[in-house]
């Protein structure tokens, strides 16, 4: 590990910057590679070489689609017809939304599907009299937990899909099964523990006033929006397509990151849209967050740090795959409920690629661990996931404060429930498979 | 019903005010009453008190609509006449949809006989000042235009962006001539104008108007400058008691301008006094200042 204390040190601090959010992520991460940079621990171009591009031109196609479909008014579309189907009951609020939020977080990013989901959820429980928090509480994780499902739903799996050469198909295939199992389960978990807060509101006359007033108003606005028809359709068939060469990946040999950017840009020339107000709408920060962390990882994996890790911590624990799978689960599950799963989940795939060469696992069950545990454990703690934390940012905007410890009561303990869940679920997975 | 619950639905109905104007929020509010009795699962018993305790709820709204006061009095008074002991939940429910029903309608009629009358206030050439057009005044300015082929031009103050865009697409649609401004610029604009068009929440006993916020400034430069202002009401907007009376909702806010904080008091609606209106319009007509029946 020679040469290996300054790449320690600068990752640690950048670790400890980004989890206490001191400085903006992308700041931090690029400042660490700016100190490599200057103190020579890496070259230029060795630098660059270690950015992972397939991770960042999938974020970066996906996160251009997305902002097309917003400017069409889908998403207006989505919230209002969801909030005039619930009727004002409390059970169908919670279950319709959880329901478009897991499908809408499978394909989009999660802060995607939180920032549509969010504000309306708090309009309509907060004019039918009720608490908002458990909604919000309840949307965060759901995304978390549907985000889990796919390739391009969660930010580890991007990574883990990217790194790996994982596909599409693969992360449906093994993963659906525990997310819908995990969806259910935490659904039926928030309704048990807050009968009170989703008790039918029938027999109060003044409540179901103000939701019909809502849900008029809501039907009002839905009838002002103005909703692009032409940049909808062509949308929503760039985003089919999409779906589609991903699924297709094994055929077409085109990986999932030429996909995203390929048809971004054929959407971007067909809709006619202004392409530099596209542009605004693109996370650029996260994106230079992404390739700081690659270039900091990969130094660290350079230097010998990641296999000294591997070897000293994951390796110790001896070659029973069984072990193997559970550990890397729920480390990864506690770890990422509170630091960021991203930069967990960049700096553990050399770590997982080191124990697997060790011991091999059919059916790349240690990855699927790795994912699960990066997914759920995000809903560990208000701080886990991106998510989470724009979820509460934006209930406190609409002045519901939700605390560190409201958030854990609620999610903490689905947290467990789900890597439970998704122990069993990879044992029996291991047990079939060896 | 806790005093919570009410505040929400008052909060709630004044953002519909706002932004769709009283007629609709008065029409959303009987829909939404009607829609809520469907819902509504109780016994026979308790069926009847709590339909007067939201209605009782909907009268002491911040500020006081009243439109819907008088309609949610007059379906109290029917509801207290024809129920009878031996009247059933369903049938109950039936007459009591029935009864909203009939408001609706009656204020919908009276709402389009305004307009009708309306309809004689404007002429070719004339450049009219709206400000938080009520719906009533925009289905005039439509009307002239679709059934006159009335050639005129509109000036809309906004008031706030979803109740401009609505004016603005209103007359777009309909084809007439119109620019948008803020209400602080008028005085650019004020000598090509000759009449203002407004509408009103409520016409107080000591002949004051309950209206959009904006409006006593607009009314007032439009008075000093000799421009006619028009009301156009109904009978319904008439209230038995003063302006004190009328519930305005006031807000207190805490606002900061650099590095000092100050409270900001605002209220929910203007008052203005009803001998600046030029003339007054309603379901039946003109009517001549100080006959006004309140």
């Amino acid at each position: 590990m020679e040469g290996a204390l300054i790449p320690i040190v600068v990752f640690l601090i950048v670790y400890v910057a980004i989890t206490l959010e001191l400085v903006n992520k992308a700041v931090s991460a690029l400042l660490g590679v700016m100190v490599l940079l200057i103190l020579h621990v890496v070259p230029e171009h060795e630098a660059a070489a270690l950015i992972d591009f397939e991770t960042i031109m999938l974020l970066l196609g996906m996160m251009s689609i997305v902002a097309v479909l917003r400017k069409s008014g889908l998403f207006s579309i989505i919230s209002v017809k969801i909030a005039s189907l619930t009727k004002g009951s409390p059970v169908k609020i919670l279950i319709l939304f959880s329901i478009v939020t897991a499908v809408l977080s499978a394909f989009l990013d999660n802060v995607t599907t939180v920032l549509i989901i969010i504000p309306i959820i708090i309009e309509l429980t907060r004019g039918m009299g009720l608490d908002p928090k458990i909604y919000v509480i309840s949307q965060a994780i759901i995304s978390n937990i549907g985000g889990t499902a796919t390739l391009i739903g969660d930010p580890p799996n991007i990574i883990i899909g990217s790194k790996v050469g994982l596909t599409f198909n693969q992360f449906i295939g093994n993963l659906t099964i525990p997310v819908i199992i995990s969806f259910i389960v935490t659904l039926l978990y928030i309704w048990l523990t807050n009968r009170e807060k989703f008790k039918p509101i029938d027999s109060n006359l003044a409540k179901l006033f103000s939701v019909q007033l809502l849900l008029e108003k809501i039907r009002i606005e839905f009838l002002n929006t103005r909703i692009d028809k032409k940049i909808l359709i062509k949308g929503l068939a760039c985003l089919a397509i999409t779906i589609l060469l991903f699924v297709t990946q094994t055929i077409t040999k085109m990986s999932p990151g030429v996909v995203a950017v390929f048809m971004a840009m054929i959407l971007f020339t067909i809709s006619g849209v202004d392409v530099e107000q596209m542009m605004e709408e693109v996370e650029w920060s996260t994106l230079l967050f992404f390739a700081g962390l690659f270039i900091l990882v990969g130094v660290l994996e350079h230097k010998g740090v990641i296999e000294w890790l591997a070897q000293n911590i994951f390796l110790k624990i001896g070659n029973n795959p069984y072990v193997m799978v559970l550990t890397v689960l729920w480390v990864s599950g506690i770890v990422s409920g509170f630091l960021d799963n991203i930069p967990f989940t960049i700096t553990m795939i050399p770590i997982v690629r080191l124990m697997l060469e060790a011991t091999p696992i059919p059916n790349n069950i240690l990855w699927w661990a790795l994912a699960l545990g990066a997914c759920f454990g995000g809903n560990l703690t208000m701080i886990g996931a991106s998510a989470n934390i724009v979820s509460v940012g934006m209930a406190k905007q609409a002045k519901v404060h939700i605390s560190f410890l409201e958030f854990m009561k609620a999610s903490a303990t689905i947290t467990i429930i789900t890597l439970i869940i998704a122990s069993v679920f990879l044992t029996s997975y291991l047990w079939l498979s060896l | 019903m806790i005093n919570k619950n009410n505040q929400t639905m008052y909060k709630l109905l004044r953002e519909l005010g706002n932004v769709h104007g009283i007629a609709t929020m008065t029409i959303l509010s009987l829909n939404s009453f009607i829609k809520s009795i469907r819902q509504l699962q109780c016994s026979r018993k308790e069926t009847l008190p709590l339909y007067f305790e939201l209605a009782n709820a909907l009268k002491n709204c911040q500020p006081n609509i009243i439109p819907l006061m008088h309609l949610l009095e007059q379906f109290e008074n029917e509801m207290q006449e024809s129920l009878t002991p031996d009247m059933d939940l369903e049938t109950l429910r039936q007459k009591t949809i029935e009864s909203l029903q009939k408001k609706i309608e009656l204020f919908q009629s009276n709402a389009a006989r305004v307009t009708e009358k309306g309809l004689n206030y404007i002429n070719d050439k004339d450049v009219i000042i709206v400000h938080a057009a009520s719906s009533v005044v925009t289905t005039i300015l439509v009307q002239a235009k679709k059934k006159l082929n009335r050639c005129f031009n509109v000036i809309i103050l906004e008031h706030n962006p979803e109740r401009t865009r609505q004016t603005v697409r209103a007359l777009r649609d309909a084809d007439i001539e119109h620019i948008v401004t803020p209400a602080h610029n008028l005085s650019h604009y004020i000598e090509g104008a000759n009449k203002m068009f407004v509408g009103a929440l409520t016409i107080t006993s000591d002949q004051k108007i309950v209206a959009p916020t904006g409006t006593a400034g607009t009314v007032s430069l439009c008075h000093l400058n000799k421009i006619c202002v028009h009301l156009f009401t109904n009978s319904l907007h008439y209230s038995h008691r003063d302006s004190t009376h009328q519930k305005i909702y006031q807000e207190q806010e805490e606002t900061h301008s650099a590095n000092m904080n100050f409270n900001m008091t605002t209220y929910s609606h203007d008052l203005v006094d009803l001998e600046l209106m030029d003339h007054i319009i309603t379901e039946t007509g003109e009517i001549q200042k100080g006959t006004y029946p309140v």
